[in-house]
């Protein structure tokens, strides 16, 4: 996978966790996330078709307004993310097209081979403000979530 | 004396002098198949290291009516001695009764990791049966079926999928994406409504398809298929193989 989030040490690993790509003309948006994660795995999986619905509005013409419409997609209806409304989110996502990539995220507490220049916010949870989108190569990606009150 | 003692009545007895007396005392109940409830009960208030001593000593009487007496007064004994030891000695002491022992085992103690070890050693065919049966109920149960995936309990795990259990199949899929196939396709044989992707994505994550696809093989109904299509989304590669089959699908 080019995207992924390292799995948790509860019983169930990747309870929560799901990986998606989107594809919108020349860019592409790849996303990791994990939600829900506490909650038995029915209520996890539904909170994950939730996001999985939500980001199909997400559009943009090339890999920056794919990122910018992501957040914004995000922050639009955080009610319809499962019953943590979002609150325990961690997503790393990753646009590409013809010009460049850009890797954003959120509640990530380490991107594995990320410069140590850049970093994205650790905390869970939608930020309030776009998060930053950092140039990068297009390269597979590991990152590792935050934990709760991080 | 015998017959006081036999009604539970220890007012004569003095110990630990008089343990060999007991001994004698229940060697003889079992003899003419009368019961040693009463005086059990009677020593597990008021004499409870006799009792352990009786029941669990080197000396304790062997064979499945002194188990099975044993097994009433088990809250008694494991407040003297330790639950896992307590057990394996009931299930040494009346090999043939190995089964009622675990039973109240997993009755008394259903969260105890040991059992899952015990079962291993109790049970001589689909290991973990009894565990995983006797907690079905129990909000501790999938950490139960994932601790029997855990120890290759793997034809218990098969035999509760096949029940509707979606966390057995899940905990399949952390140890043998093969077996969660086989366990998962036998649940949705039986109980064609019930989710399974959430268990297997869970345990599986990105190689959630591993066992999904092959998966697809295994459906015989169409509300399975509907069902398992519901929650493929974020697989496309599974949810377009299972809109092929599903045209093919009978209601």
């Amino acid at each position: 996978m080019p995207l992924s989030l390292s799995p948790s040490r509860a019983r169930l690993p990747y309870s929560g966790h799901v990986s998606l790509e989107l594809a919108r003309g020349p860019a592409t948006l790849q996303i990791a996330a994990r939600l829900a994660s506490g909650l038995p795995p029915e209520q996890s999986w539904d909170a994950v078709l939730e996001l999985q619905r939500l980001l199909e509005n997400v559009d943009g013409q090339d890999a920056p307004s794919l990122l910018e419409s992501l957040w914004r997609t995000l922050g639009s209806a955080p009610e319809t993310l499962g019953p943590t409304r979002g609150a325990d989110l961690s997503l790393l996502a990753q646009a590409s097209d013809p010009t460049g990539n850009w890797l954003s995220g959120c509640g990530l507490s380490q991107v594995e081979g990320l410069p140590q220049a850049h970093s994205l916010p650790s905390a869970l949870g939608i930020p309030d403000e776009m998060p930053p989108a950092l140039p990068c190569p297009k390269q597979d990606w590991v990152a590792v979530c935050g934990e709760e009150g991080s | 004396m015998s017959s006081k003692l036999a009604s539970g009545d220890l007012s004569a007895l003095v110990l630990p002098r008089d343990l060999e007396l007991l001994r004698n005392e229940v060697s003889t109940l079992l003899d003419h198949q009368s019961p040693l409830d009463p005086l059990y009960q009677a020593l597990a208030s008021e004499a409870p290291m006799a009792l352990v001593d009786l029941v669990l000593g080197p000396k304790a009487a062997t064979g499945t009516r002194a188990v099975q007496a044993a097994l009433a007064v088990l809250p008694a004994l494991v407040k003297q001695t330790t639950p896992a030891g307590t057990i394996r000695r009931l299930g040494d002491l009346a090999p043939e009764s190995k089964p009622e022992v675990l039973a109240a085992a997993v009755k008394a103690f259903p969260t105890a990791g040991w059992l899952v070890g015990l079962s291993g050693k109790f049970e001589d065919s689909a290991p973990g049966s009894a565990h995983l049966q006797g907690t079905q109920d129990h909000p501790a149960y999938p950490g139960v079926c994932v601790a029997h995936a855990k120890a290759g309990h793997l034809d218990a795990l098969l035999n509760q999928a096949a029940q509707g259990q979606a966390a057995a199949v899940g905990a399949l899929a952390l140890v043998d994406s093969s077996a969660a196939t086989q366990g998962a396709g036998q649940l949705l044989a039986a109980h064609p409504t019930i989710r399974v992707v959430p268990w297997i994505a869970a345990a599986k994550g990105p190689d959630a398809q591993e066992v999904l696809l092959p998966l697809m093989a295994k459906l015989r109904s169409r509300e399975a298929a509907m069902n398992l299509l519901a929650d493929l989304g974020p697989f496309p590669r599974a949810q377009a193989r299972l809109s092929l089959i599903l045209a093919g699908l009978r209601a």
